[in-house]
């Protein structure tokens, strides 16, 4: 019998001081996936995924990786399974040139000479970093320090990313620059979990969304599905995607053939055309 | 301020005057270095959570202030029962110049309970004072304004700090690393969590310096306030009941 990568069994957790952050959440992490979480500011993404590696215990429920109890090892122990990419890069550089830095994951996971010279390489190129890796990182911009963070977990070789709000203060260009490196990585057959605000992004690259609120995983499915409930999004504390609002608009008004699970602008036009009955020749 | 450690709550604690706030801590430090007997180590200790209690601190908080507390009165209850040289009248347990007797057990609770006692008399003035309160007392208590703002904004530091490293320690873990039992291994093993804690610290220490020139501070020109200070009839007797427990310590010590 194979294992899912990582399983939630109604967990429940709560910080010492305060009500709880996480409410019988259950949910499978499979091998390969690209999983959107989706959700407010405080609404227990964060403390979620920190469950995946046992950052965080649960106070009541399981976590299993890969079938064992995340309770059973310590968290270094399943480096060589799982990586997580903090919001701030600032949180992992430590080393002095950005060489030693992305060789540092590996080398603990017991990796050396000429396979530990493959991954570090792979990752710099991966991130153009190829220039900077006998630089020390901690002295460079921020937007490099980021690609630094990315390519020292990416030399984990994980089965499973997860990346929290990685994009978050970069501009449009840069963050699908940045996601483009993770999309290479999960071509390969890595899991993603990637932590966002942003609908786009999440309907871009994602084919699964989980949506949390208040604790609680409140939809679970297919992104086209889960973003295409602009009801519960909003009741969630986000914003539908321009195109499902407008699709549910037009439903309103009396359209009734027209679809509401449309991430695409492309895909809008094709749906819009089909349910307004003419199709492109019209009238 | 980002994080800090102030409650806010419209309570009677928190409405007395910062210089009160001061004196009181002073009092009961005092009190704390002064007691010499267990049982009245435990009175003060029970004073100093029973005050942020009915001052509407929440009872988790003051929890929270045991975490890191306990492992040190631990330490110190153990070493301190074992005295050198072997003052002890009545002898529980010896092992040449070693000794574990009731004389020296009934101190180290004492000196446990003691900076316990001091760590609380320290909470209870930062839970119930904001910055700002604590800059403008400080400085009417005639401190120079930019020492009294150092001061407050490095005491109001230490919880950022705290999230910061257990945020460091979360990805360095994650990247795999383990840090050993072994004492002397440990230390090198956080090497990946102090650096970057030490470059953010000066990553901070740059930004607010930043943003304090550009607020105007430092700005040649005579320093207004926007806050009054202004002693109330509950100052008057929250002093004098601090008084009255030094005195009563005092008293007892037959001095
Ligand atoms: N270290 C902590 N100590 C105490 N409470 C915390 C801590 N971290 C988070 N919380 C609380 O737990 C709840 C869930 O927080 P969490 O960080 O998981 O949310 P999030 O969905 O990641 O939010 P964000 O989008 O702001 O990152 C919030 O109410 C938060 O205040
Ligand atoms: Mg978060």
């Amino acid at each position: 019998m194979t294992f899912p990568l990582v399983s939630v069994e109604e967990v429940w957790f709560r910080y010492d001081d305060g009500p709880p952050a996480l409410r019988g959440v259950s949910l499978e992490i499979r091998r390969g996936e690209w999983v959107a979480i989706l959700g407010c500011n405080g609404s227990g993404k964060s403390t979620l995924v920190k469950h995946f590696n046992g950052l965080l215990k649960p106070w009541r429920g399981r976590v299993l990786v890969e079938g064992v109890d995340t309770r059973r090892r310590q968290v270094g122990e399943w480096a060589r399974l799982i990586a997580y990419l903090p919001q701030h890069p600032d949180r992992i550089i430590f080393s002095a040139s950005v060489r030693e830095e992305v060789a540092f994951a590996p080398r603990l996971q017991g990796v050396s000479g000429v396979e530990l010279e493959r991954r570090v390489d792979t990752a710099l190129e991966a991130l153009g970093l190829q220039d900077s890796a006998e630089l020390p990182p901690a002295a460079l911009g921020h937007g490099l320090r980021r690609k630094v963070a990315l390519a020292a977990v990416l030399a984990q070789e994980p089965a499973l990313l997860i990346l929290d709000e990685p994009t978050n203060g970069l501009d449009a260009g840069s963050a699908r620059d940045f996601l483009e490196v993770v999309a290479q990585r999960h071509r390969q057959g890595t899991a993603v979990v990637l932590i966002t605000h942003d609908l786009e992004l999440a309907a871009q690259y994602a084919g699964r969304a989980v949506l949390m609120q208040a604790g609680e995983v409140v939809a679970d499915g297919p992104t086209r599905t889960v973003l295409g409930e602009a009801a519960l999004l909003r009741k969630a504390g986000l914003e539908s995607l321009p195109v499902t609002e407008t699709a549910h608009a037009l439903r309103e008004a009396g359209l009734a053939g027209m679809r509401t699970d449309l991430l695409l602008p492309e895909e809008f036009a094709e749906a819009y055309l089909a349910a307004a009955g003419g199709g492109r020749d019209g009238r | 301020m980002m994080l800090d450690l102030y409650i806010r709550r419209d309570a009677w604690y928190h409405r007395l005057d910062p210089r009160t706030k001061f004196g009181l801590t002073v009092l009961f430090a005092a009190a704390a270095a002064l007691i010499g007997h267990p049982l009245w180590m435990f009175a003060l200790l029970a004073l100093l959570h029973i005050l942020p209690l009915s001052s509407r601190v929440p009872p988790a908080r003051l929890l929270s202030a045991w975490r890191p507390l306990w492992p040190i009165t631990v330490i110190i209850l153990v070493l301190g029962s074992f005295t050198w040289g072997a003052g002890d009248a009545a002898v529980w347990w010896r092992w040449g110049q070693v000794s574990v007797g009731p004389a020296s057990v009934l101190q180290a609770v004492t000196m446990a309970l003691r900076v316990d006692a001091l760590a609380f008399a320290f909470s209870l003035l930062l839970w119930t004072t904001e910055q700002g309160e604590l800059v403008a007392g400080l400085t009417r208590l005639g401190l120079p304004h930019a020492a009294s703002l150092t001061l407050a904004m490095s005491m109001q530091f230490v919880p950022t700090f705290g999230r910061i490293f257990s945020e460091i320690m979360e990805a360095q873990e994650s990247r795999g690393l383990v840090i050993p039992r072994n004492p002397l291994r440990a230390a090198r093993a956080y090497l990946p969590v102090l650096i970057p804690l030490i470059i953010t610290a000066l990553r901070t220490v740059d930004h607010l310096a930043m943003a304090l020139a550009a607020r105007g501070y430092g700005a040649a020109g005579r320093r207004t306030s926007r806050r009054q200070l202004r002693m109330r009839w509950m100052d008057g007797l929250a002093l004098a009941g601090g008084a009255a427990l030094l005195m009563a310590v005092l008293l007892s010590r037959g001095l």
